[in-house]
């Protein structure tokens, strides 16, 4: 197995609660430009395609507070808001998933597929983690 | 049918018939709500509504696709019935091709739904909030057709601003159809003008601004307009008619979100001015109308199971330069959801005033200034 690749890049997410937040990613979005309003945006359904126009897939699994801290919204009604943009027309359903091991196997599944973590996963395979700091003073 | 929409509806069916399901993974997601309603004092809606009626529900089931990079496609059916309106009749909601080039620019053609205020997308589906009815003061409850999609086009983008602050877009235009036994016509048909045999319109144009600000704010403004909306009926052995040369819709919102506590606050306009005709005898008369409406309302989640709702509402009614007078209402609510995917829902409302609500028409006796509605509802989706 592949040894997970640590990449802290242009990931700048300032949440002082997601101290050892992660974004778990498909492998092949290894060149893909990230910021906090970016994957905000993504995990709220206003983004919804990669900079090369991979399709986003969002993978959502309950009671991670850095999701929170992202968007402003636990889970729950953050998928409320998924309803409201699917049933009008406006995007597709996130991917819900009940475990790590599903956020890993869906995340190196699924072209496009990222989900963010309170912690890193202790196997994650070939997915790519990326590790949600606070940027550099 | 138009062309847009006629190419969407090619290009789904073309992706469902000829796809490797295997190869193209297909989305299908769906809601189903039941509710019962009870009126004092006046009749709404039904004519049984003072006993308490169960026509109340609504269905859905959408299926959408992402079958190449960047190009989604979707469809959805719907239907539901609302007392005397609707009635069940399954209607195309939408069906599109999204073509999504930037964040800053996505492109969506057929029938596509189009936004109008914070609330109007979700007119559909109460799981998305708290309360039952969106807001009466703001958002039409038994005219949805008319001002839910066109047959056309539309732009829409997002265009990060840096610092938690952000700029939302939609841009459309086309044609706004509706069903000749749909909500909008039976709403005509027994304001004046009779069985609806022909019910067209020749273009809608419009569009929503929205500013995501600091700290949970945000603003929209929504225009929607459409001209040349032509009506003809049948009353009786009268031929009826009317020609509508502008009919606005404006809806000014603000928002305000903070962790469990939401505040939202809109103000709508809409203005429409033509003529109508009735023959014999031939009777030519200036038909217009200026609907102000608004509202103000907090939601609370106290956790994750229970949600609070309450609103004040008002709204005035103008038609042909005659004052119907005002309506105000304060509106509860509370929703428990057992489950992340179902909810069960009570909303009271208190409401003081009738103008562009009841009528005689289902109130012979008359109608009193004071009255009441309760409602509760059940919804589930997938």
């Amino acid at each position: 197995m592949r040894p997970p690749i640590i990449a802290c890049i242009t990931l700048l997410l300032a949440s002082a609660a997601a101290d050892g937040a992660v974004a778990v990613l498909h492998p092949d979005l290894a060149n893909q430009r990230l910021d906090r309003d970016r994957v905000a945006g993504m995990l709220m359904g206003r983004i919804s395609t990669w900079s090369d126009g991979t399709p986003v897939v969002v993978v959502l699994m309950d009671g991670q507070a850095a999701v929170a801290d992202l968007t402003g919204r636990e889970v729950p009604r953050l998928l409320r808001g998924w309803k409201r943009l699917v049933f009008s027309g406006s995007a597709t359903m996130p991917t819900q998933v009940a475990s790590i091991g599903d956020v890993v196997r869906q995340c190196m599944a699924a072209r496009g597929a990222i989900a963010i973590l309170d912690q890193p996963p202790t196997d994650p395979g070939t997915a790519l983690v990326i590790t949600l700091a606070d940027p550099a003073p | 049918m138009p062309l847009l929409r006629m190419l969407a509806t090619c290009a789904l069916t073309t992706m469902v018939v000829a796809a490797d399901p295997a190869d193209i993974p297909v989305d299908v997601h769906g809601f189903v709500g039941f509710g019962w309603f009870r009126t004092w004092e006046n009749t709404y809606l039904v004519a049984d509504s003072q006993q308490g009626s169960t026509e109340m529900w609504e269905a859905a089931v959408s299926v959408t696709s992402r079958p190449m990079d960047r190009l989604r496609l979707g469809v959805q059916l719907f239907a539901r019935d609302l007392g005397i309106y609707d009635n069940g009749q399954p209607a195309l909601d939408y069906v599109y091709a999204d073509w999504r080039a930037e964040d800053w620019l996505g492109v969506q053609g057929g029938r596509v739904r189009i936004p109008v205020g914070l609330l109007q997308e979700e007119i559909d589906n109460d799981t998305a909030r708290t309360q039952i009815f969106l807001p009466w003061s703001v958002y039409p409850l038994r005219v949805r057709d008319f001002f839910l999609a066109v047959d056309g086009a539309k732009a829409y983008g997002f265009i990060p601003l840096g610092g938690d602050q952000s700029v939302e877009y939609t841009a459309y235009g086309g044609v706004s159809t509706v069903d000749e036994n749909g909500g909008f016509a039976i709403s005509l048909a027994r304001s004046a003008y009779g069985n609806i045999n022909e019910l067209t319109s020749k273009r809608t144009l419009g569009g929503m601004l929205h500013w995501n600000g600091p700290e949970g704010l945000s603003v929209r403004g929504s225009l929607w307009n459409t001209t040349g909306l032509s009506v003809r009926g049948k009353r009786g052995n009268v031929s009826t008619s009317a020609d509508i040369g502008q009919y606005w819709w404006t809806v000014a919102s603000l928002g305000w979100e903070a962790g469990d506590v939401q505040l939202a606050a809109e103000y709508s306009r809409v203005h429409y001015d033509g003529t109508a005709t009735f023959t014999p005898p031939g009777i030519r008369v200036p038909v217009g109308q200026n609907q102000d409406g608004g509202y103000v309302s907090a939601t609370w989640a106290a956790n994750r199971w229970l949600e609070f709702y309450g609103a004040v509402e008002a709204s005035r009614l103008q038609i042909t330069n005659e004052d119907f007078g005002q309506t105000r209402a304060l509106v509860g609510a509370f929703a428990i959801r057992p489950k992340p995917n179902w909810s069960l829902k009570l909303e009271w409302r208190e409401l003081r005033g009738q103008a562009g609500y009841v009528t005689t028409l289902d109130n012979p006796s008359g109608l009193e200034q004071n009255w009441r509605m309760v409602a509760l509802k059940t919804t589930a989706d997938f």
